[in-house]
């Protein structure tokens, strides 16, 4: 019972006044499995995230892509900080820490935020109500992204044909070409900008059936 | 007897408010239940979270403790909302149901 006491010892003070003896009886009455155990693990977390249980749901997640983008400056300042003749590294590890962390910070950040919005948005206890006034913002920032990127394309394309020796450089991210950092961006930007529109129909489309089922 | 698993949709609250639907229960006998009638075993940091959450709704009440063990049982809101949840299910199953009997 050892292990069980201390994971319970993770909990908050509250908790343990309110649960442990109960929660430490019912561990009694089966052997505690690996599962069980991370299981607990992350129960003491959500916890400690929520000492008022029931009040703010799993929003916590919503700061995840602050903290993602939080990452993704300070690595940017780092790379800037190294980037100096004199720092000593060969051009294999200027190449690999530059574009490898750079690109790998950004996508690892895009991927993290996104599923941490989602979760907190399937598990949340935001009410209908305040979920359907999301679909308002929801279609403006649908929009705005459609408007975005058919205004870096019409750039890119004026960019090309009015300073073409701009345009074939290598002064893209991180020292990549040009061109194909335009290309890059276009690309993710139509992309996310799909996803956006395909949810979008899928959740005025689930929207719309809900209504009919409950009239 | 023959279970089917919830998927996605094993809520756990939903879970232990079908499970107190039947009688008060302590911990333990939720989650026993809960693997009988759905094949789903909800881990302790699950079963108490979510308690804990019905609780400060409203949706369930603790009875007087036997021995360590807690009893928990639906209160009139927990009662409510259940049935409208699962009107709400069984709406759009019969939606579901009639659609596909007409494929």
């Amino acid at each position: 019972m050892k292990i069980q006491h201390a994971l319970l010892h993770l909990y908050p003070r509250s908790w343990r006044e309110r649960y442990e003896d109960e929660v430490l009886a019912m561990l009694e009455q089966r052997s505690l499995s690996f599962t069980d155990g991370v299981n607990l693990l992350f129960g003491a977390l959500d916890a400690q995230l929520h000492p008022h249980l029931g009040t703010n749901g799993p929003l916590f997640l919503l700061t995840v892509p602050i903290l993602a983008f939080a990452v993704f400056l300070g690595t940017t300042l780092f790379l800037e900080a190294i980037d100096h003749p004199g720092n000593n590294l060969s051009p294999v590890w200027q190449i690999f820490l530059h574009r490898g962390l750079f690109f790998g910070v950004l996508i690892t950040a895009a991927i993290v935020s996104t599923g941490a919005v989602c979760f907190a948005v399937v598990r949340s206890e935001i009410s209908e109500k305040l979920l359907r006034f999301a679909v308002l913002p929801f279609i403006l920032a649908t929009i705005s992204m459609a408007l975005i990127l058919a205004a870096t394309i019409i750039w890119g394309l004026g960019l090309r044909d009015g300073a073409p020796q701009l345009f074939a450089g290598n002064d893209g991210i991180v020292g990549t070409s040009t061109t194909g950092t335009w290309l890059s961006i276009v690309i993710v930007m139509a992309i996310a900008t799909l996803l956006a529109v395909i949810s979008l129909l899928r959740g005025l489309s689930a929207r719309s059936a809900l209504r009919t089922a409950t009239a | 007897m023959d279970t089917f698993n919830l998927g996605r949709f094993s809520d756990p609250p939903i879970l232990i408010l079908a499970s107190l639907a039947g009688s008060p229960k302590h911990g333990y006998a939720i989650m026993e239940d809960i693997e009988a009638f759905a094949g789903i075993h909800l881990g302790p940091g699950t079963l108490y979270g979510a308690i804990a959450r019905l609780e400060t709704q409203g949706l369930i009440e603790p009875l007087p403790a036997e021995e360590r063990r807690r009893p928990y049982r639906l209160t009139a809101s927990g009662v409510a909302f259940l049935q409208k949840q699962l009107t709400g299910l069984e709406t759009f199953a019969s939606m579901g149901l009639q659609r596909l009997a007409s494929i």
